[in-house]
């Protein structure tokens, strides 16, 4: 609500705030993931939540997760009904090591995009 | 137009526009200048309208055709085979919004088609519903390519944003998609025998009067959906969608330059003394210009759509300067600023003046020169030095992850000068003209992350080398993290066991009981107890679940080999990290702070500190505190601003 004040206001109050860049959304970039991009997790997740800055076309969104040998371990992708923004990929059970996302999806506004991330499983 | 999406983009928009327009026309200009005429050049007249409806239609159709296809072979892999074989175009139709929509315009238009039919070039429109239900439909055909551009994203605004973009179209079409038949109906006036001086004066009068609409809508649903796609001026300017968009605005601004010629210069001259015949024939040229400039702008409004708006670019300052926000925080140097800002409105006013009056021009022309020659160098006391990448904005979102590897690389590259917390007080500092910055002062929160990120990147003067071919990107944004988080942590622990200070939460995410994980971003809406978990918490903890407050979230911070606990938690070792600077020891086990409802830090306790949060009323007091609090907004992860309040 309060981002939602703020973009009012900007409307309203255009001149003073020229300078503060209000959040737009437009074209699907990952926002945040589950596990975060780049992280370490102790215990083996069994699923890669992706989190999107808009709503995705489930009929053209999509992602995989590899092992470092390159091996797929999810077992598809599925972008939440109730929540379009929101991918999930299901995982088979993972051993320690790295592993790469990649994620190639369709926004309602038919623009596509695509990105990879990789998160470690367990070790320091 | 190298991309044929832009094309068959801008096509479609171009020719969706001509039909909604002419439609428009037909019912506010052209049929009431026409009313009661029934003679064969009349009829002639209305059969080019309808010349001019089913062409558009048809390339309407046809453009439309290519958007799917090319979208659906740029989804099939840039592959022709794909997009027939695996039946792409029929999933886009039936399983996507833009196909649903795709589909209920293809409706439409063939509900205008049966309005075109049903125009009668002898008599006009049959009925006043029938006028009233094609101007309706084409406004819904042209208003719905709202959705197919950047609208409709998420969020509650997003009824605003396509509201707002939609009747930009619209207005858009009864501007531009009038124009050709405006042009056909001065041009029949203008051939007439002898020529119709009144009917192109009507005409004119009205199309004026639907264009002065049009461009109050056009400017006022241009600002909305300007705030939601570029965002802020260094977007408009430093981003290739933002510059698109300025010659868009500049091409407007010519159009509605060429409509006041028209409305106050020629129109007065078709009914009254001066040469009619010329100014008849400027109007036609005129409109015809306008056209010229419209399809320009159609093709521009064909390839923004194609490119990621300015909101989601980094902005590439392109002046030496920028405005600089502590002027006008100063009263004093805001009175000084309304009086330069009045000067040069003055001056260039009287510059104008003077280059159209005949007596008083060269007064007023030394005067304005005068006034501008006083202000030039008064402009510095509100600008400040900016680079290109003063407005970038840092893509980490604060996580508690950049922090901890900002902390790593600073660590590693920084500490020699800047010492180990950042006071510039490292063991190569003293030898160095000038001498490192403390970077834990209060000038940290003056320059933008944008600033910082230059200064890494290039270095700063004789004594900072720089850092752009040791630190990639990514690792410039953790060091403006730590930096940010370091001397946050220094106000953190000087404000001792208040609640005062409002910093910045890292972000992270914990998982709760049930299996569902929380981001700190969703923890908003509750003041939420963050407590470092060590071996000898387990009877706080259990103290704390048993004594758990409404509208309070108990988040646990554990280490990796401990017992799970009956709260929200995280093992994270990098959530470790990043509040170990505010504790400024890594020993923080015992360690609790308090977020407020807002998502601000407030407040830090450790053992041992007074007042004592160990005491159940004490620290239900500190909550109470923190609840009443004001609220602040503050910006969500990843729109990036770090903003600070003390």
């Amino acid at each position: 609500m309060s981002n939602n004040m703020r973009k009012l206001a900007a409307i309203a109050l255009l001149p003073a705030l020229l300078f503060a860049a209000a959040p737009a959304r437009a074209h699907a970039f990952l926002d945040h993931a589950e596990p975060r991009v780049g992280s370490s997790v102790g215990s083996p997740p069994r699923l890669v939540s992706l989190w999107f800055t808009q709503n995705l076309e489930p009929a053209f969104s999509g992602a995989e997760v590899r092992d470092s040998a390159g091996v797929r371990v999810d077992q598809g992708a599925r972008v939440d009904p109730a929540n379009r923004s929101l991918m999930r990929v299901s995982l088979r059970p993972l051993r320690p090591g790295s592993y790469k996302v990649h994620w190639r999806v369709l926004s309602v506004d038919t623009h596509t995009t695509e990105g990879s991330f990789s998160f470690q499983v367990g070790g320091p | 137009m190298s991309d044929p999406l832009v094309a068959a983009r801008a096509i479609h928009f171009a020719s969706t526009a001509m039909l909604a327009g002419l439609f428009l026309f037909m019912r506010f200009v052209g049929e009431p200048v026409l009313r009661g005429r029934s003679d064969g050049a009349i009829t002639t007249l209305r059969s080019r309208f309808l010349v001019i409806g089913w062409s558009s239609l048809a390339v309407s159709f046809s453009s439309g055709a290519a958007w799917l296809a090319l979208l659906g072979f740029n989804l099939g892999g840039h592959s022709w085979t794909a997009l027939i074989a695996e039946n792409i175009s029929w999933t886009l139709l039936t399983e996507t919004r833009f196909g649903n929509d795709w589909l209920i315009r293809l409706g439409l238009a063939a509900v205008l088609a049966i309005c075109l039919l049903r125009f009668d070039p002898g008599r006009g429109w049959r009925s006043h519903w029938q006028a009233l239900a094609s101007v309706l439909l084409s406004a819904c055909l042209m208003g719905s390519l709202a959705w197919a551009g950047h609208g409709g994203g998420t969020g509650d605004l997003v009824g605003l944003q396509v509201g707002a973009d939609a009747l930009h179209l619209i207005a858009a079409a009864a501007w531009i998609g009038g124009l050709p038949a405006l042009v056909l109906l001065l041009a029949f006036a203008y051939r007439t025998n002898p020529p119709s001086f009144a009917l192109a004066a009507e005409a004119t009068s009205r199309f004026s009067r639907l264009g002065l609409v049009s461009v109050c809508t056009l400017l006022a649903t241009g600002i909305v959906n300007g705030v939601f796609l570029v965002g802020s001026v260094p977007g408009l300017v430093g981003t290739a969608y933002g510059r698109l968009l300025l010659t868009k605005i500049a091409l407007f601004a010519a159009m509605a330059s060429i409509a006041i010629i028209n409305r106050f210069h020629l129109l007065p001259r078709l009914s009254g003394r001066g040469d009619a015949v010329a100014a008849l024939g400027k109007l036609e040229r005129n409109a015809l210009i306008e056209i010229g400039l419209g399809l320009v702008i159609l093709i521009i409004v064909g390839a923004l759509g194609t490119m990621p708006p300015a909101a989601h670019a980094q902005a590439s300052w392109p002046f030496p300067v920028r405005p600089s926000p502590d002027a006008l925080l100063d009263p004093a140097q805001r009175l000084e600023l309304a009086g330069v800002i009045a000067a040069a409105v003055i001056g260039i006013v009287a510059i104008l003046a003077g280059i159209y009056a005949k007596r008083w021009r060269w007064p007023l022309l030394a005067a304005g020169t005068v006034l501008l020659v006083w202000i030039g160098p008064r402009l510095n006391l509100f600008t400040e030095q900016a680079y290109p990448t003063s407005f970038y904005v840092s893509p980490t979102g604060y996580s508690a992850q950049s922090i901890a590897t900002g902390r790593k690389l600073f660590a590693e590259k920084c500490v020699s000068c800047h010492g180990p917390e950042g006071r510039g007080d490292g063991p190569a500092a003293k030898d160095l003209r000038p001498p490192p910055d403390d970077l834990t002062a209060e000038h940290i929160y003056g320059h933008s992350d944008g600033d910082l990120f230059w200064w890494i990147t290039n270095g700063m003067g004789e004594a900072m080398p720089p850092f752009g071919a040791v630190l990639d990107e990514t690792a410039r944004w953790n060091v403006i993290d730590f930096l940010h988080a370091n001397a946050d942590a220094r106000r953190l622990s000087e404000a001792a066991g208040t609640t005062g200070v409002a910093l910045p939460l890292p972000e992270f995410s914990v998982e709760c009981r049930d299996g569902s994980s929380l981001s700190t971003d969703q923890l908003r809406g509750n003041v939420v107890h963050l407590v470092f978990a060590g071996p000898a918490s387990a009877a706080r903890l259990r103290r704390l679940a048993s004594a758990k407050a409404d509208g309070e979230t108990t988040i646990v911070v554990r280490p990796e080999a401990s017992e799970p606990t009956a709260f929200c938690e995280t093992r994270d070792p990098d959530v470790i990290a990043a509040f170990a600077l505010y504790r400024g020891t890594d020993a923080i086990d015992g360690t609790e702070f308090l977020v407020d409802a807002s998502g601000w830090l407030r407040s830090m306790w450790f053992p041992g500190r007074r007042p004592d949060w160990e005491k159940p009323e004490t620290l239900a007091g500190q909550i109470a505190a923190v609840r009443r609090m004001p609220g602040r907004p503050r910006p969500s992860a990843g729109a990036g601003a770090h903003v600070h309040a003390h």
